[in-house]
């Protein structure tokens, strides 16, 4: 049940996308989200979305593997919808009771819920084809000017990656217990609300303490290797841009403009319009 | 009541990349009163087949009963969700009649005293508050642990008592069958020996069906009564311990060994010592060793 969720996991390929630099998969992927906010119309955003298709497939990352880790949105995908469709005004399409639907409604959900989706992908395939450990060096690394204003970078940034590596080990930590205390006749899926809470705390409370025992054996294997933060530490595999991410970083940019363009193309409705025009 | 498994196979991730296939058409019964020792490598399907003993996996292909009656009604007629209720009723009464214990099950405990997490199962059942009462007492002295921790929080214990209370958990159900996966890994020397003597003593006395997975071969060789081999998903021996230990080659092709008094009885026999049966344990060893230096 805990194993369809893909946020925060890695797929293992090898790609062209797989072997950039992290830190030209973080920055390509800020400038993504960026854009998309900055998109007007619908046809920037399929474009958007053709592009990042195309990501997808040079990334070896099967599509269907990407859409079943999204299924956790599907609920805030559908909240955006029903909102947008009710609440934005306009030319009435169908009216219930005191609940409208208008054209501008339809047109700004679905625009919105395209918006959304892309967005989550775009988010997933950087962390599919990065493992945790390359993202937080890739972070720590465009965070490392920040140092010089006090911020503790590499604190920040090791304390995410050891979070990130937690969430799988959790996970199966979770599967296993519930099964142990499913053998023991726990039920989880019977019962009101109340009752499925408090199904749970024979869960919660192994699963808590275990995540200290966890912690305390990772901070004396740290110790162990001599770890003391951030001063003097040196790297086996430093961060170096090659070849591959100039050309990406420069794909990104042109896609970037490009997109931004869109933004001066008429609108669907006034393209349909002009269409129509020039069929009557 | 015997465990029937018939033409058992499971896939993890059926259609994935990530898809592998654990177990391969395996036929196996468990029967009522046995000790069964399960060996195998690491990976090489013992905990899916455990688990598949208990519920916790419904098999891919093929049908596991308990009593003939299989653990997944496969009636046509009947709606989805009726079958999902009669599956939940059906599973239910199967996890009481089989046991699991996991591996470090002391990492399963959660309530506040010793007393109240042996409770937890036979409270699922639904019993009265006397009958846990009595269980959780019988289960206790079952695993040997004194009643003054009884009131104890289960966190103060040490590993191996630990252990003891989240073996008596299961056994407070009152199982036909006791599926232990390593029960011993980790516990020094002393702890295993009591740990396994006490199941030992309570096949033989309340005459309960135990399957006992264990790496150590020396282990299965002194308590279970018959061995199943495993290796990549397939059953390739089931037989008394002596039969399997006699094929050490095999054995040790896949991963596996034989008993170290197995292993010394071959080495002497290839020096010309009269040793020609497969010898199991240190009794043995000792006693067919007074036997060939008396004469």
């Amino acid at each position: 049940m805990l194993r369809d969720i893909t946020i925060g996991q890695y797929y293992s390929a090898d790609s062209f996308i797989h072997r950039l630099d992290p830190r030209t998969k973080i920055i390509g992927t800020f400038f993504f989200i960026i854009i998309l906010f900055v998109i007007k119309g619908l046809y920037g955003l399929m474009i958007a979305g053709i592009l990042l298709l195309l990501l997808v497939r040079l990334s070896k990352v099967p599509l269907s593997y990407i859409v079943r880790g999204q299924k956790s949105i599907l609920f805030l995908l559908l909240f955006t919808v029903v909102l947008n469709m009710l609440m934005v005004k306009g030319e009435v399409l169908v009216r219930i009771w005191f609940l409208q639907i208008t054209r501008e409604g339809v047109y700004t959900a679905v625009f919105m819920a395209i918006r959304l989706i892309l967005l989550v992908i775009g988010c997933s395939l950087m962390t599919l084809t990065t493992t945790p450990l390359q993202l937080t060096d890739g972070l720590e690394r465009i965070l490392r000017p920040l140092k010089k204003i006090k911020v503790p970078v590499h604190d920040i940034s090791m304390m995410m990656s050891i979070a990130l590596r937690f969430i799988p080990i959790l996970m199966e930590e979770t599967d296993k217990i519930m099964k142990a205390q499913s053998a023991r006749g726990a039920d989880f899926d019977s019962g009101g609300l109340t009752q499925k809470a408090k199904a749970l705390i024979p869960v919660l409370v192994p699963l808590v303490i275990s995540a200290f025992r966890r912690a305390d054996e990772l901070a004396t294997a740290m110790e162990a290797r001599c770890y003391r933060g951030d001063e003097g530490r040196t790297r086996m595999k430093e961060l170096k841009y090659k070849k591959q991410d100039y050309i990406a970083k420069g794909v990104v940019l042109l896609a970037c403009v490009g997109l931004y363009m869109t933004r001066f193309l008429p609108s669907v409705t006034t393209t349909w319009q002009f269409i129509m025009r020039i069929f009557t | 009541m015997p465990i029937e498994l018939k033409n058992i196979s499971y896939t993890y991730d059926p259609g994935l990349p990530t898809s592998k296939e654990a177990l391969k058409s395996v036929d196996l019964t468990f029967r009522e009163g046995e000790f069964v020792g399960i060996i195998g490598h690491t990976g090489s399907g013992k905990s899916t087949l455990i688990q598949l003993l208990n519920g916790l996996l419904e098999p891919t292909e093929g049908t596991i009963t308990l009593d003939g009656e299989p653990y997944y009604p496969s009636l046509e007629k009947i709606s989805k969700k009726q079958k999902k209720r009669l599956t939940a009723a059906r599973l239910k009464q199967v996890r009481q009649k089989v046991g699991l214990v996991f591996q470090y099950p002391e990492h399963q405990l959660f309530e506040m005293t010793v007393a109240k997490d042996i409770a937890f199962g036979p409270r699922n059942m639904g019993l009265s508050e006397k009958e846990i009462e009595k269980r959780v007492q019988k289960s206790m002295e079952m695993v040997g642990l004194s009643e003054e921790l009884k009131e104890k929080s289960p966190f103060e214990l040490s590993g191996g008592q630990k252990r003891r209370v989240a073996i008596a958990g299961v056994l407070a159900m009152e199982p036909s069958f006791l599926v232990l996966d390593e029960p011993t890994a980790g516990l020094d020397p002393r702890g295993r020996d009591e740990i396994l003597g006490n199941i030992k003593k309570l096949q033989k006395e309340t005459g309960i069906s135990v399957i006992l997975v264990s790496h150590s071969m020396e282990d299965v060789a002194l308590y279970a009564e018959r061995i199943i081999a495993i290796d990549n998903g397939r059953i390739i021996y089931d037989d008394l311990p002596r039969e399997v230990f006699s094929h050490a080659e095999k054995l040790k092709e896949i991963g596996l060994g034989v008993p170290q008094m197995t292993e010394l009885g071959k080495l002497l026999a290839a020096a010309g010592w009269k040793m020609d049966e497969t010898i199991l344990t240190v009794a043995e060893m000792k006693a067919k060793l007074l036997e060939v230096l008396s004469c």
